[in-house]
């Protein structure tokens, strides 16, 4: 198996789903990493030699998503199937990790603060690594995410994440 | 406070992430991503070999600009409609010289178009090329262009296409110019419905039409010949395989209909 292709067997899953969060399509994510990883395998002779080939191909990918963004954004709403009832949770935390709510929020967040939302509690990225992944500074990262998770915050605002200190 | 959304919001991320089609990843790593390392687009070999798709009248040319290399040519391709960059289609549209499109695609730098209509093909700069077999002069009833930095084509076709039924396309020859490496079209009518069509090309790649106004349009670099068709209306998404190029308007696909030089895809 070639290079090349031993690196698409082990990142195709993480991009895909990057990509699928980003867009919030599964269609345009398909076509996304396939345009993503015929860019990486043109320029494969030197990313192959960087030390992070899996972070650039991150970087062109996410790119990618946000510069195509406004392009396919009234075909992304028309196709976007509206999410399900929550499901039943075990989870410590309750039905708060399956509420409808979120995921509409989610949604319907402009896709550059999904993005570095994405990046960051998916991905797991600093700060730094989702600034150095976007080609923006570290202080855009953060009041990107700041936004977004103000948003989420106003989606859920019945549940009981605003009040902060502890419970009777 | 910020802790609990956190984790709300990286467990809504991995259920989300979850739900994904397995068979989305088998597609992509089906693909051959390999660069192709091939191009050709020269116009002597065009009047040799580049026009068995004329059984319509179509006439069909590709033009280097100047000293490209033939690798290059086609450098910034998508296989995804890409968006507009300002002038980009006014641009197009002035050098194509064949009226007013129907429908404007752009992938990166290259622009196309489809004409409904258009004027006689007449690529300033050009000779005149002969048609096979020979069918001029007509009166042109479809004409598609595109516009890149170092290529350019147009073709028309004399016959005009029917209108496609709700949630079907029409499919005419791929047309593909002179040598065997360069670039192949496929546009046609699109019918009611019709949100999304994509192809499956001979090499595994996957590319994206545009779709709008009854029309459709893709093209991409080199000869590989599409083998199916994904189209997706309000109803959902269903999957055509397509016959051979050559057998292309002989009936010989399973969910098609011929129309002499046309077929009928879908439902």
């Amino acid at each position: 198996m070639s290079e090349f292709k031993q690196f698409v067997v082990q990142h195709v899953d993480s991009l895909l789903r990057t990509a699928y969060l980003i867009t919030w399509d599964e269609r345009e994510a398909e076509d996304l990493v396939q345009e993503c990883l015929f860019k990486v395998a043109r320029r494969w002779p030197r990313v192959s030699s960087m030390d992070q080939p899996a972070a650039y191909a991150r970087r062109i990918l996410v790119n990618l998503a946000i510069d195509a963004g406004p392009h396919r954004a009234r075909r992304r709403r028309e196709l976007e199937p509206v999410l399900g009832a929550a499901e039943p949770s075990s989870d410590p935390l309750g039905l708060l990790h399956d509420r409808a709510d979120l995921m509409e929020a989610l949604a319907g967040l402009p896709r550059e603060q999904r993005a570095v939302l994405v990046l960051r509690y998916f991905n797991d990225l600093t700060e730094a690594q989702a600034a150095t992944t976007l080609g923006c500074s570290e202080g855009t990262v953060k009041s990107r995410a700041s936004r977004g998770l103000t948003r989420l915050r106003e989606a859920l605002s019945p549940l009981p994440i605003e009040s902060g200190g502890p419970q009777p | 406070m910020n802790d609990l959304l956190e984790t709300i919001l990286r467990d809504s991320f991995e259920k989300r992430a979850g739900q994904l089609d397995p068979d989305v990843r088998r597609r992509l790593m089906a693909v051959d991503y390999r660069p192709r390392t091939r191009w050709f687009l020269l116009l002597p070999a065009l009047g040799a070999a580049g026009l068995a798709a004329a059984a319509v009248g179509l006439v069909l040319l590709f033009t280097l600009g100047s000293n490209p290399s033939p690798a290059s040519a086609f450098a910034g391709w998508s296989p995804t409609p890409t968006p507009t960059r300002p002038g980009q289609t006014a641009a197009a549209i002035a050098k194509c010289r064949l009226g007013r499109p129907v429908l404007v695609d752009t992938r990166g730098p290259f622009t196309a178009a489809v004409y409904a209509n258009p004027k006689p093909l007449l690529v300033p700069g050009l000779p005149r090329v002969k048609s096979s077999p020979p069918e001029p002069p007509f009166k042109p009833a479809i004409g598609s262009c595109f516009v890149g930095p170092h290529v350019s084509g147009s073709s028309t076709t004399g016959a005009g296409l029917p209108r496609a039924g709700s949630g079907q396309i029409q499919l005419t020859e791929q047309t593909e110019s002179g040598g065997a490496q360069d670039a192949t079209v496929l546009d046609g009518r699109s019918g009611a419905g019709v949100t999304r069509l994509r192809f499956d090309l001979s090499n595994g790649r996957r590319v994206t039409a545009t779709v709008a106004h009854g029309w459709y349009l893709v093209w991409w670099p080199g000869s590989p010949h599409a083998t199916a068709t994904e189209i997706t209306t309000p109803e959902g998404t269903h999957t055509y395989e397509l016959p051979p190029t050559a057998e292309v308007g002989a009936g010989s696909c399973g969910s098609c209909a011929s129309a002499g030089p046309v077929i009928t895809v879908g439902r």
